[in-house]
């Protein structure tokens, strides 16, 4: 099986964010693209209509909403990381992960369709992929916020690094 | 110490600048209305699946779905909703009448504001109050 290591660069999505939340995705460097455009540009072909209405959630949580609990599934990863799914009903078809921090903060990941014969998303090898992200992601931040590399300011809205530059390094 | 740098993207203003306002419209209303719900669940000091149960709902799943803010409801729930939580969420009230205060001043014929107040009213300018639909215009 062949290793492969994808270099994550957290950026805060401009478009998104706002007073309800700030958005923030990770930019795969060896793609020069984020994890949230890879999302988009996989889907928007096929599920053109779900994507606007994802997208539509998403600059709402943003503008004025917060990033409640109710707009989010939980329990997508670990107790207590974080890691949950935008909500969607059993009738949709698209998937996209993200980590919750509070009402005030949110971290989108990657996803892609959900099919329909699958109880759990490890059947699935495209959203178990896009779902160790997450969760990969979301243990690292812990982590540096627990060693003090990384600390949240702006009430829980920002987070911030010595450098400004929050690198992950993820190998599957 | 500084913060994460801000990314766009001409992908990502692309599909900002596709959305339908009327899309962004109903999805703001549906997470309104999702946001009023659940505060008025809180108050009534109703879980979720108390208020599902509430709803006359075995599912607990129900209750999520309808504060998840994508929900389309049918009339009937949002009726059922509010006589359960005690708040108004479909507003059915007629009769309404919005009352302004408006006052033209001679010599001011050529501004903008009183020009269009004076085509609006044509053929009335000889009555004092002046109804127009629900407005009421004291001139």
């Amino acid at each position: 099986m062949t290793l492969k290591t994808l270099t994550l660069e957290l950026v805060e999505l401009e478009d998104l964010s706002g007073e309800g939340a700030t958005i923030y995705t990770l930019l795969v460097r060896e793609q020069n693209k984020t994890l949230f455009e890879i999302f988009l540009d996989e889907n928007e072909q096929q599920f053109a209509t779900e994507i606007d209405n994802i997208y539509a959630r998403i600059a709402e949580i943003g503008e004025w909403a917060g990033a409640r609990l109710n707009w989010f599934k939980t329990k997508e990863g670990r107790p207590g990381d974080g890691v949950c799914a935008l909500y969607d009903d059993p009738d949709k078809s698209l998937r996209i992960y993200c980590i919750r921090f509070g009402n005030c903060a949110v971290i989108l990941g990657g996803g892609g369709p959900k099919p329909k014969d699958i109880r759990a998303l490890q059947e699935d090898s495209k959203l178990t992929f896009e779902n160790d992200i997450v969760k990969f992601v979301s243990q690292e931040i812990m982590l540096r916020i627990k060693n003090g590399e990384l600390k949240w300011i702006d009430d829980g809205y920002s987070l911030e690094s010595e450098t400004g530059q929050i690198i992950i390094e993820y190998t599957s | 110490m500084s913060k994460p740098r801000k990314y766009s993207s001409p992908a990502l203003k692309r599909v900002k600048a596709r959305i339908n306002p009327e899309l962004r419209a109903t999805v703001k209303k549906r997470m309104q209305l999702a946001v009023k719900i659940d505060e008025a669940r809180k108050a009534k000091g109703l879980s979720k699946s108390e208020l599902a149960t509430e709803m006359g709902s075995n599912n607990p799943s129900e209750a999520t779905k309808w504060l998840s803010g994508t929900h389309n409801f049918t009339i009937e729930t949002l009726f059922k909703l509010e006589q359960v939580l005690g708040v108004s969420l479909v507003n059915c009230d007629m009769g309404k009448t919005e009352t302004f205060h408006v006052e033209i001043i001679a010599g001011m014929e050529n501004e903008g504001p009183s020009l269009q107040l004076k085509r609006m009213l044509s053929g009335m300018e000889n009555s004092v109050f002046m109804n127009y639909g629900n407005v009421t215009a004291n001139a």
